[in-house]
């Protein structure tokens, strides 16, 4: 939470550097709603948006590779993301963004005497979003967004070996890169709206410092997460200065695959399935969002997964191998 | 490339990443700092104006003393009255203020505007010579409104958010086993045709009220159509690649095409393409022409065109039916184009178009202010920034009479007696009566010594180069040229720089900000205008700088042209600008009786009184200037001239023929008109001579009360007034190795105050690489200061390889293993750096340490600690302005560099020390010395017979670098070599980008370096001008490159019991002694030069290859421009390594760093590459 306080205190300071010249509001930037439930799904024109946030979880147990949940007994996980982003209305129809994490991360387990705790770059992303469609009063929009993640966060475990006794480190990538294509859209009823989205990821392979070839011991293997495919749905609420959201979202995961590197133009060609290592999961999720402004919005969230599975491959939350509530905070500044 | 050399790479990237960065440091203007100015700052309701005002008082003897104050206070009064005219032109209301800077500590005319950054900057003194190409000079409200109507339009024209300068886009592809490098890079931006922006500009400065059609740029319009000499439809679009007048046709065949399309289409339809291309991206901009007025561009064009040429031809035609009065240009031998019969024509009209008016502009473009002397033996102009003086009998000109080139004596006194002084660019000068002497305009550094002017090498302490009035001596040198003994006005040269007797140079004292001086007909006294304030004064004094008067004392930015002394010296005539009024001006000497002796439309220019006592000046009546004579006593006045061009700054000759200068679509050229061939037409009619007194007494009184901003004029605040942020956002690409490819996302940021006194710059990168960098500079003292720091974590994948047994015959042991490898690395520096002219000298101190993080680690383990401090020195004498060009030509770049380093090797995997060369090498200090020459020959096109049309002049381009470290270093501290690619690595035309391209890149290394590069650059095609698709080509050079050298580095023991080998299987010397340091040329380079014998045994010293490498190769250049106005330089080279070399890491570039038997302890692996191609393709990398 530390990392939340000071990233609050950062943005609180940017009001008053409002006045000088160099953030002065533009002529070219397009209408931007001061209220949640009429903004587009894309940036409108002109608008930079800086958002800080801070994602919560503290896990109460597991998912064994059946989907069954199984709490701790005598360990505990906390699991936070404190994440900057830039969002950008690059034309009438175009947004560009960048969105950068830093993972702080917790586990003790007092079978085996550990008490690990570190802190790392996750695996940023950038993309754009174009819009298919617009409409303003009542606010209607249809988006495609493209979005690229690269594997900068943390590759090491810490150990050659990995294992609950050996733990030193921890993952913060899956060492490859992901492209995805999302569909979403919006819809304005007065002071509600419906919003949906549909998204497909395809993972690529590469070659990651934690997959560990033990008989050479150090030397690393090719790796390949299962593709994804997602969608979601959802309604807000605008009562006033504070919007209401809800919603659910379902993801299911393919097979991962591991192995060498084969020469040729593909890299996969000696990957092999890993058996289990697919699933899906289920969370629903709500959020107040608070408009200080049409410059300044807080908006607080939680989530509840509803389904989760252990998909073996190392604990990235976004997979949820834990149960847990994620508690959120994000401060959106825009100019 | 191996993991250390990749982090030491992009070390050396951050490091150089400074150091391209102008040693002077600032953006926009001036090479120097300013501590010793005020900065002030007007704020009105949609603008801010920063002006500066000198701390230190004249009284207290500061000789550069100035105030801005009134300027300033009448450009927030311009700005506020053109801001509604202006945005309802566009319908576009500007939420955001708008900063303008006003410079008063230059006196060289600047005007600009970057509108995502909301600021105009204009200079308060725009020199003499503006109204001569736009007819008007009220300059704040020409230049301001100008610019202004570039804000507005340019952001409503733009269909992406301000402050992004575009998106970059851009990659390198590395294919170590095909030896190819690809790289593009484009941005991904806006597009504004140069005819649109800048017509436009002028255009809406007209319809917003401030600005008119005047006959000078007609006059520029209708002899550009009528010498078939307008830009053409594909050529106009840019600003790059244009010469001579070109860059002001770009302007006015803009206003031109606006003024047309308004007849046709409607006022507004100039300004409905801002906002029909403000609706989203074109890859041509040239579509929302045919959007808004339903015909297409080009159509229109040519529609235009023919308008033009149409009534231009009629006017023409009845000039000349009414008679022609127009003599002939002063030229020694008949021109070309002056062709007597058929085969004369044949031979002028075989000539390509460009070689016909390339031809037509020799004799000068921007030609000003010819003068005889009294004697009648010198004659004079002002071209191009240097008085050129010759002595040649009026008599002998064509047109009064003479003959071309019939009297070789004639012809060779006046070759002799020539001379080029220096002299401010375009503005007047006289020759001194009763002396060979000159006074012209030149600036308070005079004549610099001879060593300066040699080398270019010069001092500006304070920053200041003020105009002042210089007189000039006009001597006699002994010349002794291949056994002929003469005299002549011109001494000998060394280089570019004269053997000038420099006490003939004398700087009169108390003229600072003087310009247009004239001579009194005594010669004991000038008349000059002195510049203070946005205002120029009439001001005379004596040749020694006593007896100073001012003879008008304007304080409103009134501006003054061409001041003459009437024969007895009694009074001086001049022409004004003020309130909107141009008109002739007489004064008394002492300063009384200012009267008009014109009050009326015309604009009356180039006021010159003959020695026949009457006054000759030039006037635009029925738009086209023509040459008058008045009678001041009777006021009559006479047309001589009779012209369909211009006829202006007339001045009447000893013999009493008319010397002038007549405008052509080629440039200002000198015309002599025969006093037989004066058109003698009484023009007294068209002006108004007798202006009523009351009406010219409330002109003289009539002052703008400006004093309301004093009450919101507040001291300037950096931190209150930064630019609008420029976020630029990237996208880059590269491939780590053949299997993965990385791509990077992120932005960078310029952000600095409006007197740039402080400047950040950020650029951070994210992807599975992660680059963050963050620059300050401190410009507030004279020398800057520069601060960065960077920090990078760099991911890559690689192969091993293994041999177990260490024996290469046996196969089945060796394994080929995968590894990712992690490092990051922290950079920083804190430099200074000063320039004297041509040298720029930087020192500094710095520091690097880096690691590397594996499987097991929880942190990054650190590898090495490096500190530095360093002396670095550059000299040049090509402009900045062949970085981007694809023929640099004539001068020479030296660059010095001493590095004082102290490196630490910490790592701890290999107990915190590592083995180079033989030697366990910890904590060590070390001397690099670094020197680098480049020198561009100008030599003949050889090709030139095998031509038919002649396409430009070819370089011959030596260079060579040598480098020497006084001790054995780690592999991360020694030079290196090898070809690379410009993409990541800027372009590399100074210093050129093709040593060593035959070898792979930063393969080759050692502490001793000594390479040798000669390129012949010629060209294919030049001034193609030709568009294709979004880019716009100009220039095709091709270059043929040969290189010789090698790194020699220090040699490990070669006999047993000198050496053990330690854990890692290297060679380690018992005693240090025994390493034994390569002798250039001499020794074979141990460490680049792979074995003789089979496979890859220690290379004892007689069975290595080779002692020097060579490679040679072909290179195409291509200058382009991208949509409109971004440099898009694209190349291809093409480069054969004549030698197989050994080196770093993956010299073969199959990604797998075959150690299998490296046992020498020199950081190698077993890898050569084989003698063999490399390829390096650039679209828009420059080259």
């Amino acid at each position: 939470m530390r990392f939340l306080f000071a990233s609050l205190a950062c943005v609180l300071a940017v009001p008053s550097v409002a006045e000088a010249t160099a953030w002065q509001s533009k002529t070219m930037q397009s209408p931007f709603s001061a209220r949640e439930v009429g903004r587009s799904l894309m940036m409108p024109k002109g608008w930079m948006e800086m958002s800080l946030s801070a994602d919560v979880k503290l896990a109460t147990g597991y998912w064994t590779p059946e989907g069954e949940a199984v709490d701790f007994e005598r360990a505990s996980w906390l699991y936070t993301t404190e994440r900057a982003s830039f969002r950008y209305g690059f034309s009438h129809t175009s947004e560009i963004y960048l969105s950068v994490p830093v993972h702080y991360m917790r586990l003790t387990n007092e079978d085996y005497g550990r008490d690990t705790t570190a802190l790392h770059l996750g695996d940023p992303s950038f993309g754009a979003i174009w819009a298919l469609y617009e409409q303003d009063a009542p606010g209607t929009s249809v988006v495609l967004r493209v979005d690229l993640k690269s594997p900068a966060g943390n590759e090491s475990p810490g150990s050659s070996i990995a294992g609950p006794s050996t733990l030193r480190d921890f993952v913060t990538t899956t060492g490859s890169h992901d492209l995805t294509f999302e569909l979403a859209a919006k819809r304005q009823f007065g002071s509600f709206a419906l919003e949906g989205r549909f998204g497909y990821v395809n993972r690529f392979s590469g070659l990651v410092q934690w997959l560990v070839e033990t008989e050479q011991n150090q030397l690393t293997g090719r790796f390949k997460p299962g593709n994804r495919v997602y969608g979601g749905l959802g309604g807000i609420a605008q009562l006033g200065p504070v919007a209401l959201k809800a919603g659910g979202r379902m993801m299911i995961q393919g097979d991962a695959k591991a192995g060498t590197t084969s020469g040729g133009l593909t890299p996969d060609g000696q990957l092999y399935v890993q058996e289990g290592s697919s699933g899906s999961y289920l969370d629903v999720d709500g959020a107040v969002i608070a408009h200080f402004s049409r410059n300044l919005d807080l908006e607080l969230g939680a989530s509840i997964p509803l389904k989760g599975e252990d998909l073996m491959f190392f604990p990235l939350e976004d997979l949820h191998p834990t149960i847990g509530n994620t508690y959120s905070a994000t401060l959106k500044a825009r100019y | 490339m191996n993991s250390k050399m990749k982090i030491a790479s992009a070390a050396l990237v951050a490091t150089l990443g400074s150091f391209s960065m102008d040693a002077e440091a600032k953006l926009f203007w001036s090479n120097y700092n300013h501590p010793d100015l005020d900065w002030y700052t007007i704020e009105t309701e949609h603008f801010r104006v920063h002006y500066a005002v000198s701390k230190e008082a004249k009284e207290e003897g500061n000789s550069h003393y100035f105030t801005t104050e009134w300027s300033a206070r009448k450009s927030a009064a311009i700005a506020e009255e053109m801001w509604q005219p202006m945005c309802e032109e566009f319908n576009y209301f500007l939420k955001e203020r708008v900063d303008i800077v006003i410079l008063n500590h230059t006196d060289y005319l600047e005007g600009f505007t970057v509108p995502s950054f909301d600021f105009i900057e204009v200079s308060s003194n725009p020199g003499g010579y503006f109204y001569r190409m736009r007819g008007r000079m009220e300059w704040f409200s020409d230049v301001l409104v100008h610019e202004f109507a570039h804000v507005v339009s340019l952001k409503a024209n733009s269909p992406f958010g301000e402050g992004t300068g575009g998106m970059e886009i851009g990659g390198l592809y590395s294919n170590g086993i095909l030896n190819t490098d690809a790289g593009v890079t484009f941005s991904l931006m806006d597009s504004d045709p140069f005819w649109w922006s800048e017509g436009g500009a002028e255009y809406w400065s007209e319809t917003t009220g401030y600005n008119w059609w005047t006959a000078a740029r007609d006059q520029n319009i209708r002899m550009t159509f009528l010498e078939d000499r307008q830009l053409s439809y594909e050529e106009w679009v840019t600003r790059i690649g244009k010469s001579g007048f070109d860059g002001e046709r770009g302007y006015q065949q803009g206003y031109s095409f606006a003024l047309y399309l308004r007849e046709r289409f409607g006022p507004e339809t100039f300004g409905e393409f801002a906002l029909e291309s403000g609706k989203g991206w074109r890859m041509a901009w040239e579509d929302v022409i045919e959007v808004v007025t339903g015909v297409d561009g080009e159509t229109l064009y040519n529609d235009w065109s023919a308008y033009l040429m149409e009534r231009y031809s009629a006017l023409r035609d009845r000039i000349k039916a009414e008679g022609e009065h127009l003599g002939s240009e002063l030229l020694q031998a008949r021109p070309d184009w002056e062709y007597r019969d058929p085969a004369g024509r044949d031979k002028w009209l075989a000539k390509r178009k460009r070689d016909r008016e390339a031809a037509k502009e020799r004799s000068g473009v921007f030609n000003y202010y010819p003068h005889y002397s009294d004697d009648g033996s010198l004659v004079g102009s002002n071209n191009r920034g240097a008085l050129v003086i010759a002595e040649v009998p009026e008599e002998h000109w064509y047109p009064f009479g003479g003959h071309y080139s019939t009297d070789s004596d004639v012809a060779q006194t006046a070759r002799d007696n020539s001379v080029a002084f220096p002299a401010e660019f375009g503005h007047g000068w006289d020759f001194v009566p009763g002396r060979r002497s000159v006074v012209v305009t030149g600036n308070e550094n005079g004549m610099r010594p001879f060593w300066q002017r040699l080398s270019r090498i010069t001092t500006n302490w304070d920053g200041y180069d003020w105009k002042n009035i210089m007189l000039i001596d006009i001597d006699e040198y002994a010349r002794d040229e291949e056994g002929r003994e003469y005299t002549s006005f011109s001494p000998d040269r060394t280089g570019r720089a004269a053997h000038w007797n420099e006490s003939a140079f004398q700087i009169i004292p108390n003229t600072e900000r003087g310009m247009e001086p004239a001579a009194s007909p005594d010669g004991e006294k000038i008349a000059f205008f002195e510049y203070t304030d946005g205002t120029l004064n009439l001001v005379t004094i004596n040749l020694d700088g006593t007896d100073k008067k001012h003879l008008t004392n304007f304080t409103d930015g009134a501006w003054m042209q061409q001041v003459d002394w009437s024969p007895d010296g009694s009074q001086l005539v001049f022409t004004m600008f003020r309130h909107f009024h141009n008109d002739m001006w007489v004064i008394n000497a002492d300063g009384t009786g200012l009267k008009p002796l014109t009050w009326d439309g015309w604009e009356e220019f180039d006021a010159h009184w003959g020695n026949d006592g009457m006054i000759y000046f030039s006037a635009d009546v029925g738009q086209v200037f023509n040459v008058y004579r008045m009678d001041p006593e009777t006021r009559e006045v006479v047309k001589l001239t009779n012209v369909y061009g211009a006829a202006q700054s007339p001045h009447l000759t000893p013999q009493g023929n008319l010397l002038y200068l007549y405008y052509t679509a080629h440039g200002y050229k000198n015309y002599g008109l025969n006093q037989a061939e004066f058109m003698n037409e009484d023009a007294t009619a068209h002006f108004n001579t007798d202006p009523d007194e009351a009406e010219v007494a409330d002109f003289l009184a009539q002052e703008e009360d400006l004093s309301r901003y004093a009450e919101v004029t507040v001291p300037y605040t950096p931190w209150g007034n930064m630019i609008a942020p420029s976020v630029s956002p990237s996208l880059r690409f590269n491939n780590d190795s053949l299997t993965n490819w990385g791509l990077q996302a992120g932005a960078s940021m310029l952000l600095f105050d409006f007197a740039e006194e402080h400047l950040f710059y950020g650029d951070a990168m994210f992807g599975e690489d992660i680059d963050l960098m963050g620059q300050y500079m401190f410009q507030k003292w004279h020398p800057n200061i520069f601060v960065v720091a960077r920090h990078i974590e760099t991911k890559y994948d690689y192969g091993i390889a293994l041999d177990e047994d260490d024996d290469p015959t046996t196969t089945d042991d060796q394994v080929v293993l995968e590894g990712k490898n992690y490092q990051a690395a922290n950079v920083g520096m804190l430099s200074m750096d000063y320039s004297f002219g041509a040298l720029a000298l930087r020192t500094g101190l710095g520091g690097i340490t880096y690691g590397f993080k594996g499987t097991s680690d929880t942190e990054v383990n650190p590898y090495m600690n490096k500190a530095y401090g360093f002396l670095a020195a550059n000299y040049s004498t090509v402009s900045q302005y062949y970085y981007y060009h694809p023929n640099p030509r004539g001068g020479r770049s030296l660059d010095f560099f001493w590095n004082y380093g102290w490196t630490d090797i910490v790592y701890d995997a290999y107990g915190g020390v590592d083995v180079d060369d033989g030697e366990i090498l910890d904590a060590y200090n070390f001397n690099s010395f670094e020197f680098t020459y480049t020198e561009f020959f100008p030599v003949p096109d050889f090709l030139n017979k095998w031509r038919k049309k002649p396409e430009g002049d070819p370089t011959l381009q030596l260079n060579v670098q040598l480098g020497w470290i006084d001790r054995n270093v780690h592999t991360n501290d020694e030079f290196r070599a090898g070809g690379r690619h410009p993409y990541f690595w800027g372009p590399g035309s100074i210093n050129p980008n093709t040593q060593f391209a035959g070898y792979p890149g930063s393969a080759l290394s050692g502490e001793t370096m000594a390479i040798f590069n000669m390129a012949y650059r010629f060209p294919i095609a030049t001034k193609l001008q030709k568009r294709v698709g979004p880019a716009f080509v100009n220039d095709i050079y091709g270059q043929f490159f040969a290189t010789a050298g090698n790194l020699w580095s220090f040699r490990p023991p070669t006999t047993p019991g000198t050496y053990y080998t330690n854990a890692f299987d290297e060679r380690v010397a018992r005693d240090p002694g025994d390493i034994v340091r390569e002798v250039p040329f001499v020794d074979k380079a141990y460490k680049n030069a792979p074995t003789s014998g089979e496979g890859a045994a220690y290379p004892e010293s007689n069975n290595l290859t080779d002692t020097l490498l060579y490679d040679a190769g072909f290179e195409l250049r291509i200058a382009a421009a991208l949509f409109n106005n971004r440099y898009w330089n694209s190349f291809a080279r093409v480069a054969y390594g004549f030698n197989e070399v050994r080196g770093l890491s993956d010299v073969d570039g199959d990604d797998i760093i075959d150690n299998t038997s490296s046992t020498v302890g020199d950081s190698l692996s077993n890898e050569t590459e084989a003698a063999g191609f490399r390829v390096y393709v650039g679209l828009g990398t420059s080259w």
